[in-house]
């Protein structure tokens, strides 16, 4: 094991503990953007530095916008962080992390300190992108698309440099996306809380819309 | 010309628009220039063109062009549409990235750059989503939008990475090729939004304008099949392994998407639900030729994309176009259409035509293919009448235009051109009084274009059929393999398969890529990431 990638991915780990973890929203946000800054630095060799600087620009505008979309929430921003705690978590991310190592790069040019973070990432990503709250599933997707691409890394090697970019540049979208997300919850509910189904039980988004018509309708008897 | 101009346009102008978003003017009119623009460098684009950006090759193919040439027309017929009859903001900005995306994503010579581009293209899809006037349904779902293609992508992404590893050798591992191949179709599914996977898409329909519905379903899914099916060709299908059970499990919910998905654009009254069904009917076409693995399927899909893109968009069109004219999107309310809109009539004809088709016509005959290659004959028959169904729903929208005329289609607007304009002149001072008068029969005029081109590429013009057999570049491994592991085990021989039927032949030598059909002997690709002549 290379201890500088175990340190990396260290970082990386702590970051995405804190931002699926923290019930505040800017901590989570700073801990999602260590996660993504660190991210691509899980590579032996490690990137060329203009790929590098992409993501690392990528990752800071992805916090930036979420950031700005964050100065209006209500209640400073309190979001649907783990209600199991940060220990719970980073014992997840350890295991996940433990049983990744132990895959030890399942590709000839893969590594195993890649798909050890990746497979942790994996595990935090996915509990944030089921809960029903915009920042939780904005950082839930970011988390994801990162850890599937050092799991990338851990199977079939570094990437290259346009690969870098590609992925910066869905960084950037996805960011866009989930700051305007956590924008119109904010605006329409007054919480980051999602819209799913309204308290009588009717779903908002079949408002407005003709109910299936019954294409057979069997007659009863008297 | 390679495809770095193309490139360059559409994400260029597509951040434009992204940056003059709420100036809905002047983003319409960033969107129409750079779309313009775009066609213009599309037609200097030679196939063949290769240019090495960030260490991965981007091959522009002439399917490659013929695609992004439908989507840009598409783009542009759905820019003024929008303009004329209302559109969400961030369509032109989204149309603009899409198209950004989707020229890498056709173009890369990695399938997992590919990929990720295509991820891209959907990503910013869900900013249409996310377009005012907010529901109080919209935040739930654009976050099951976001869901899905975050999901999609995550499972496209680990099968493309399992795919392209550097030893390559899938075929030694049969239980990992079934799996890396129901990944790939699990994240067409999720992204096609196909049954059971469709639940996301049905809200949009309610959300998302009838316009912009094909640009955040259909656009991004179609570019992300396209690069799933040419990762199967290139690196499932060549194995030879039989993988019958999972091939088994992908056709079955194939035929149960086109299936019911069809029943369920029939069953709706809402037009916006009848388009989102009738794509989620369309996914079952690409899960077959998926399940298929077969070499008697790829260009046929292809060509089928092609053709279900444009006529997708048409209909999407048709349906805002309607809209704006008698401001309703229920059956029951447009009674009487028809007699109205004689040009949305004929428009609706067109489409019809170029979806179901007849024997004979380029895109029938590449469906009947597709499921061919995937099922067996008793099934073949069932499926093959399935995909008549699409007649059922346009048997109802036609039967309400001829109807009873309702309340919304009497007090609507008319369709023909307004002239004189009261009031106005052949000024240019005058030209945005003549434009409001007239918005209607601008809309009527550019979906008849639009179901036109579908008429057309259905019809196997534009070099659809030529260009489906050359197909995208062949992917290359990104990472260099590592010398000290070797594959031990050399990959079984490629399955003998009955050649694509070629009527006319491939493009010629500098300006193709590897023919679908063709497979390198020794099982691995070309790492070189250069193009070769086809035969």
């Amino acid at each position: 094991m290379s201890p500088a990638l175990a340190v990396i991915g260290v970082a990386v780990l702590a970051g995405a503990v804190v931002a699926v973890a923290a019930h505040e929203g800017r901590p989570a946000i700073l801990g999602l953007i260590l996660a993504l800054i660190a991210a691509p630095l899980v590579a032996a060799p490690l990137p060329p530095v203009l790929p590098l600087t992409a993501r690392l620009v990528a990752a800071i505008l992805v916090g930036y916008v979420l950031w700005i979309a964050m100065r209006s929430a209500p209640a400073h921003g309190r979001t649907r962080g783990s209600r199991l705690g940060w220990p719970v978590e980073a014992l997840v991310a350890g295991a996940a992390a433990t049983v990744g190592f132990g895959l030890g790069g399942a590709g000839a040019g893969g590594n195993p300190e890649a798909m050890s973070v990746g497979l942790a990432l994996t595990a935090l990503a996915i509990p944030p992108l089921v809960r029903g709250d915009a920042l939780q599933v904005g950082i839930g997707t970011a988390l994801l698309v990162t850890a599937v691409e050092v799991l990338r890394v851990g199977l079939a090697g570094p990437a290259s440099p346009l690969e870098h970019l590609a992925a910066s540049a869905v960084l950037a979208a996805i960011g866009a996306a989930v700051a305007l997300l956590v924008d119109a919850s904010i605006a329409t509910g007054g919480s980051l809380e999602v819209a799913d189904r309204r308290p009588g039980g009717a779903r908002p988004a079949d408002e407005g819309v003709e109910p299936v018509r019954p294409w057979y309708r069997p007659r009863l008897r008297r | 010309m390679s495809l770095l101009p193309v490139l360059a346009i559409t994400v260029g102008g597509g951040a434009i628009a992204l940056l003059v978003r709420r100036e809905e003017r002047a983003a319409t009119a960033v969107a129409v220039v750079a779309l313009l623009a775009t066609l213009a460098a599309l037609a200097i684009v030679r196939p063949g063109d290769a240019a090495p950006i960030g260490g991965v090759t981007v091959v522009a193919t002439d399917y490659g062009r013929v695609f992004l040439a439908l989507g840009t027309l598409a783009g542009l017929g759905v820019t003024i549409i929008g303009a004329a009859a209302g559109m969400p903001r961030d369509l032109p900005a989204a149309t603009l990235l899409g198209l950004g995306a989707a020229t890498l994503a056709l173009a890369s010579s990695d399938p997992i750059v590919a990929v990720l581009a295509a991820a891209g293209g959907s990503f910013v899809a869900v900013l249409v989503t996310l377009a005012p006037p907010r529901s109080a349904g919209t935040t739930g779902t654009a976050a099951h939008h976001l869901r899905a293609v975050a999901i999609a992508t995550a499972i496209a992404l680990l099968a493309a990475a399992w795919l392209s590893r550097p030893t390559g050798v899938v075929a030694a591992e049969p239980e990992a090729a079934g799996l890396a191949l129901l990944a790939l179709a699990t994240a067409v599914a999720l992204r096609w939004a196909a049954i059971p996977f469709h639940r996301w898409a049905a809200r949009v329909a309610v959300v998302v304008p009838e316009l912009a519905v094909p640009a955040v379903i259909l656009w991004g899914a179609s570019v992300l099949a396209l690069v799933i099916l040419g990762l199967a060709e290139t690196s499932l299908a060549v194995t030879g392994a039989p993988l019958a059970a999972e091939r088994a499990v992908i056709v079955t919910v194939g035929v149960g998407a086109l299936l019911l998905g069809v029943a369920a654009a029939y069953l709706h009254d809402d037009l916006g639900h009848i388009l989102t069904y009738a794509i989620v009917a369309d996914a079952g076409i690409v899960l077959l030729a998926l399940g298929a693995l077969d070499a008697n399927a790829w260009a046929p899909v292809r060509l089928w994309l092609l053709g279900t893109v444009v006529t997708r968009t048409a209909f999407g069109a048709w349906a805002a176009a309607i809209r704006a004219a008698f401001g309703a999107r229920r059956l029951r309310d447009l009674g009487g259409w028809a007699r109205r809109a004689p040009l949305l009539a004929g428009a609706l004809l067109a489409i019809a035509v170029a979806t179901v088709g007849w024997p004979g016509l380029a895109v029938f005959d590449a469906r009947g293919d597709v499921v061919a290659a995937a099922t067996e004959t008793p099934l073949t028959a069932i499926v093959l009448i399935g995909t008549l169904g699409h007649i059922g729903y346009f048997a109802r929208i036609a039967g309400a235009g001829i109807g009873r005329r309702s309340a919304a289609v009497a007090g609507g607007l008319d369709a023909w051109p307004r002239w004189p304009v009261r009031g106005a002149s052949i000024r240019p001072a005058d030209a945005s009084r003549i434009w409001r008068a007239n918005r209607g029969p601008v809309a009527s005029f550019v979906v008849v274009l639009l179901a036109g081109l579908a008429v057309l590429v259905a019809a196997g013009g534009l070099g659809g059929p030529r260009a489906a057999i050359g197909g995208l570049p062949r992917p290359t491994p990104s990472a260099t393999p590592s010398p000290s592991i070797a594959p031990t085990v050399s990959p079984s021989p490629p399955r003998t398969r009955t050649p694509i039927p070629t009527s006319s032949p491939s493009p010629t030598a500098s300006g193709s890529v590897e023919p679908s059909g063709s497979v390198d002997p020794s099982g691995s690709v070309d790492p070189s990431g250069s193009v070769s002549p086809s035969p």
